[in-house]
């Protein structure tokens, strides 16, 4: 969660970026819960590119993401009521994304698969300092590795992306997909290993196959 | 961890720094003995940085667009009333929404009960006060055995015949009881309808010639006559409501608590005047 509010962050919350992470998500939260339409938009903003990465890079399709990310916070403020802080309102607000994630990629079967590529393809991210070739170079890294992703089970894909994509810790994706941290140790293990060969042209190294 | 296969799922792990110390050690103990499981974790920690350098993506600009129009639709900012630890209490404040709901079915069933239970208090459809039903009765008796005068009248279907002693020990409501009345009647049987806590009494009267009866009801009981006419009257000094039907007529007035119905064979309004008066005597001797 590097940044608090971007895009049209609401003046009521800019100025109190200087607060601790965890006491402005529940100060947010609270906010939320008192029916602050301001504090939804701040909470939209604060979470927005984390969901919608996360809809992304689970189907593979834009537009499939778009429509997850809308139904994932309409979910989250009709719910937030409901949250206790008991638990972090990170790995609720992931274990509604995941669980809404999956539903959507068992119920829709026709996905538009590059639908990522495009995306990752005009992506911001890549520096506009890099040469030409370095930035087609590394666009077609991420357009291979998001690729592969994609041809994960759908829960191993899960796991993938909440870990390495997203950065959440074992516990949080334990909690988010409502299993135990062996068994998200072992899905990341065995997705790893199915995705050797897919990825080991991108490899920058030179790897030894044997001894 | 002696064997590849015991490792290979404890790996990515490994490679995350996510394992307890203990275990770390043993697997980097077997990785430096291992070239095929060296490889391996290093092709991990290669797919990761792949991973990890996949950027995070902002939305579509017109996505809140949709989120806010759909929660203007629902209209989900009404301010919460209640804190978010007490979602599941009542308005009641600390009690728990499930013992409000336990003690409202527990009300509604007594509620249902006591209607069920005492409904002879709350309407006049039962057989036991549907005094049509039995003006019905006194005359098909009366039409089937003859001379309307010389006939008793017949018991109330649900009375039953008692003394007057224990009439009187179960009655819970002021009732008279002479033995005799003007015109030469005497008691000749008492009736006690007794069910749950409702109590009715049924006197006959009879002089040789004919006969009476008289109904005491308890206030809060209404006698009913049906789609049978009534006419205000005013006998023995009392409103009277007289009914009449083809062998009969009942005179409905009310002393104190107490609704009577004195039923004659034939309508005689100076004979009903000395006997409401008399009653309206035994009645202001009678203990509250």
């Amino acid at each position: 969660m590097e940044e608090i509010c971007q895009g049209p962050c609401l003046n009521k919350w800019k100025h109190r970026i200087g607060i601790a992470k965890n006491d402005l998500d529940e100060e947010l939260i609270r906010a939320c819960q008192a029916g602050d339409r301001e504090a939804f938009r701040a909470l939209y903003d604060r979470f927005k590119r984390k969901v919608y990465s996360l809809a992304l890079y689970m189907t593979g399709d834009a537009e499939l993401a778009k429509d997850l990310t809308q139904e994932i916070f309409v979910k989250v403020f009709r719910d937030i009521r409901m949250f206790r802080f008991e638990s972090k309102f990170s790995s609720w607000l992931y274990r509604l994304s995941t669980n809404t994630c999956l539903n959507a990629l068992r119920t829709r079967r026709s996905l538009r698969e590059v639908g990522i590529d495009e995306v990752i393809g005009t992506s911001a991210e890549i520096s506009a300092n890099d040469s030409p070739e370095d930035r087609e170079m590394r666009s077609s890294i991420r357009q291979a590795v998001g690729r592969a992703i994609l041809t994960l089970t759908p829960p191993l894909r899960a796991v993938v992306v909440l870990r390495y994509i997203e950065g959440l810790s074992y516990g949080d994706i334990a909690e988010a997909l409502s299993c135990s941290e062996g068994t998200v140790a072992s899905r990341l293990s065995r997705a790893h290993r199915l995705l050797e060969r897919q990825l080991r042209s991108w490899h920058p190294l030179p790897l030894r196959e044997d001894a | 961890m002696r064997f590849c296969f015991q490792i290979v799922g404890r790996l990515a792990a490994y490679c995350d720094g996510a394992l307890r110390p203990e275990e770390e050690l043993r697997i980097a103990e077997h990785l430096r003995s291992c070239v095929r499981c060296r490889a391996h974790a290093e092709r991990i920690g290669v797919n990761t940085d792949l991973f990890q350098n996949l950027p995070l993506f902002e939305p579509p600009d017109r996505t809140w667009n949709f989120i806010e129009e759909e929660l203007s639709r629902r209209d989900p900012f009404e301010p919460a009333k209640l804190p978010v630890g007490d979602q599941r209490r009542s308005t009641f404040g600390l009690i728990p929404r499930r013992l409000v709901i336990a003690v409202a079915v527990v009300v509604f069933a007594v509620a249902v009960f006591a209607v069920a239970r005492y409904s002879l208090r709350l309407g006049a459809q039962r057989w036991e006060l549907n005094l049509a039903s039995y003006l019905d009765l006194v005359d098909t008796v009366v039409a089937a055995t003859g001379d309307p005068k010389e006939n008793d009248f017949p018991a109330a279907p649900g009375f039953s015949e008692v003394t007057l002693a224990d009439a009187k020990a179960v009655l819970d409501f002021p009732v008279v009881t002479p033995e005799s009345l003007p015109g030469g009647y005497s008691l000749a049987a008492v009736q006690l309808y007794r069910r749950g806590d409702i109590r009715a009494l049924q006197l006959r009267y009879q002089n040789g010639e004919g006969a009476l009866c008289l109904f005491q009801i308890p206030a809060n009981v209404e006698p009913s006559f049906g789609n049978r006419e009534s006419e205000e009257d005013k006998a023995g000094g009392v409103q009277c409501h007289r009914t009449r039907s083809q062998h009969c007529v009942a005179y409905r007035f009310v002393l104190g608590q107490t609704q009577y119905v004195l039923m004659m064979r034939e309508a005689d309004l100076a004979l009903t005047d000395r006997l409401i008066q008399e009653l309206r005597a035994v009645y202001g001797k009678t203990p509250a």
